[in-house]
């Protein structure tokens, strides 16, 4: 080789070590303060129950509560989730089905869901719930 | 069997594939390196593609799928087998590169893959795109009872239209492994990218030199950006990967004495491309396009049609499979459906949405990658100190014109489909950059000077 060639070598070398050494600093820093169990995991381990209980196929209406609704970024991902934990259900971001599987952060009653027409079929804790729409089928 | 048995499985199946078409003679020869890193890919590929026409396209279960890989997994070696009998033997005639550079090369690329390997104990499920579409489709294909579910109108939002080699390929390996084993998906994403090191190294070391290879797996192993979105999970990886690898083995074809093997498996390579984002659809186009545009000389005429049947016919394998989703499962493109639109007039006139994009991507390219120094300026060093080699044939332009007609491909797409430009631009310009980045760098290695102290031609 040429002392230009290992120069021209050495210049893309040092500067791809120096990238990704970086990068793996960063990521190093992260990993050591990782959390025991990923927020992805953590989130659609709630769910897990839910898909016991729903068929094989078939479409289920999707209810959060309106302060998180708020945070758009943060609803659609939570929305997203959901449907990611219980593929093959398709989930729609709307009461407006048979059946309604919640994502609540605040406390709801279950007298206050029924006011508004959603009797609770089964509660899995920490907001999630399968709730029956008692107006399904009336329009 | 379990997960790494499919892998395994996989790559040998990727291997005999790749042997029975680039025939080798039966003792391990010079060019098995590269048919091995090729074979990741390649039987992924073909792995998507069974447990598509299995699950999808027929309606069979997770078992008949697995079964009908085991019998390709039976036929393909026995073939690669039998076709090895009347091979040639193969001869390496490039001198290797200097140890120190071997070392560097290893620690930048070690570094790389334990940087990915943290990224996915991290954060197993990969970001955004990953759950939201990549693989929530491999969870529909490989827990759902109906073929249409995953495609059902209701879920719009997550790309329907995309195709699917990668939610196919991680599901097939669910398949293998009797389970859904989210580390799967990882091994997926990771394949592609320690494939595309080693690809882009081992296609160059047999085009012009080993130097020149490392160097190119030295930038790629030292991009960050890359490293990060292998980690995500999502298909950029994979799709700049085929992008790569259609041309490099383009290259071969037409480099090698009997080229139509490899110009079958660049075929072959581009076509899975198609098959894994949509963005391949259009790299489909650009492959021919762009050759037959620097092939142009009397004396290449032949070298023309010799190439193009055989690539042609290996795109076709793959792009049936593509067109019977696109006409049977998948919706209109959001992107086209948007360009369909009587505003699409309006879009191609209004100059300010040309400067938009194009800002956006100098932008993109003077910040690309999570580089210490803009890989701009980098590169424009190297070559300014390399310097420039005579264009004596078509063919080493090549790549550079593929790569340069793509971007060109987004910028008109961005321009006349988007209607949220702004935000698709912030989104996506960094990631189709991505895409390109292994065939630019490819591409400037084949531009540059040799060293005629260590190489010879």
């Amino acid at each position: 080789m040429t002392p230009r060639t290992v120069a021209a070598v050495l210049l893309v070398a040092f500067i791809s070590l120096l990238s990704i050494g970086k990068f793996f600093q960063q990521i190093s820093d992260f990993f050591v303060k990782r959390p025991v169990v990923d927020g992805v995991t953590q989130f659609t381990a709630r769910y897990q129950p839910v898909r016991s209980l729903l068929p094989d196929k078939g479409v289920i209406g999707y209810m959060t509560d309106p302060a998180a609704a708020a945070d758009e970024v943060n609803a659609t991902a939570e929305f997203y989730l959901v449907q990611y934990a219980l593929a093959p259900i398709v989930v729609v971001n709307s009461p407006n089905q048979r059946f309604i599987v919640s994502n609540f952060h605040v406390m709801m009653t279950t007298g206050a869901m029924a006011d508004q027409g959603f009797k609770l079929v089964r509660e899995y804790g920490n907001g999630v719930a399968v709730f029956e729409n008692q107006k399904w089928g009336q329009k | 069997m379990g997960g790494l048995g499919g892998l395994l499985l996989c790559v040998l199946v990727g291997f005999c594939a790749v042997r029975a078409v680039w025939t080798a003679p039966r003792q391990w020869s010079a060019h098995d390196p590269l048919r091995l890193a090729l074979s990741p890919s390649v039987g992924l590929g073909l792995l998507s593609l069974v447990y598509f026409s299995i699950r999808l396209v027929l309606g069979q279960g997770n078992g008949v799928a697995v079964s009908v890989f085991a019998v390709l997994a039976l036929i393909l070696p026995a073939g690669a087998w039998w076709r090895g009998g009347g091979a040639t033997p193969e001869i390496w005639t490039r001198k290797s590169a200097p140890i120190w550079l071997w070392v560097l090369f290893l620690i930048v690329a070690g570094v790389a893959l334990t940087t990915v390997l943290m990224i996915v104990v991290a954060s197993p499920h990969g970001e955004w795109d990953a759950w939201s579409i990549w693989d929530m489709r491999a969870r529909f294909l490989f827990r759902g009872v109906e073929a249409g579910a995953p495609f059902n109108p209701l879920m719009e939002w997550s790309h329907l239209d995309y195709p699917l080699l990668v939610p196919s390929a991680v599901a097939g390996l669910w398949a293998w492994n009797g389970g859904e084993e989210q580390w799967l998906a990882a091994v997926v994403a990771i394949s592609f990218l320690g494939s595309a090191f080693v690809v882009v190294l081992l296609a160059l070391a047999r085009l012009r030199s080993t130097t020149l290879g490392l160097t190119a797996g030295l930038v790629l192993a030292g991009t960050p950006l890359l490293t990060r979105n292998a980690g995500a999970l999502y298909a950029d990886v994979p799709v700049a990967y085929f992008f790569m690898a259609a041309v490099a083995l383009g290259l071969l074809a037409l480099e090698a004495e009997e080229g139509r093997p490899l110009a079958f498996l660049a075929g072959l390579h581009a076509g899975m491309a198609a098959w894994t984002k949509n963005e391949g659809l259009m790299f489909c186009g650009i492959f021919v396009l762009s050759f037959c545009l620097v092939i142009r000389r009397r004396s290449e005429f032949m070298q023309r049609v010799r190439f193009l049947g055989p690539a042609l016919l290996g795109m076709l394998v793959v792009l049936v499979f593509v067109g019977h989703f696109k006409f049977h499962f998948a919706p209109a493109n959001d992107l086209i459906a948007a360009g369909k639109s009587a505003s699409m007039v309006a879009r191609v006139a209004d100059l300010s949405r040309y400067t938009m994009v194009f800002w956006s991507i100098v932008e993109g390219l003077l910040t690309f990658g999570d580089w210490v120094v803009p890989p701009v300026f980098v590169m424009g060093v190297w070559l300014a100190l390399q310097g420039l080699r005579r264009v004596e044939s078509g063919a080493i332009v090549w790549p550079f014109v593929a790569a340069s007609l793509q971007l060109f491909g987004y910028l008109v797409v961005y321009v006349v489909g988007s209607d949220r430009l702004e935000w698709q631009l912030q989104t996506s310009v960094e990631r189709l950059l991505l895409q390109i980045w292994p065939l630019a760098v490819f591409s400037l290695m084949l531009l540059v000077r040799d060293s005629p102290a260590t190489e010879k031609r």
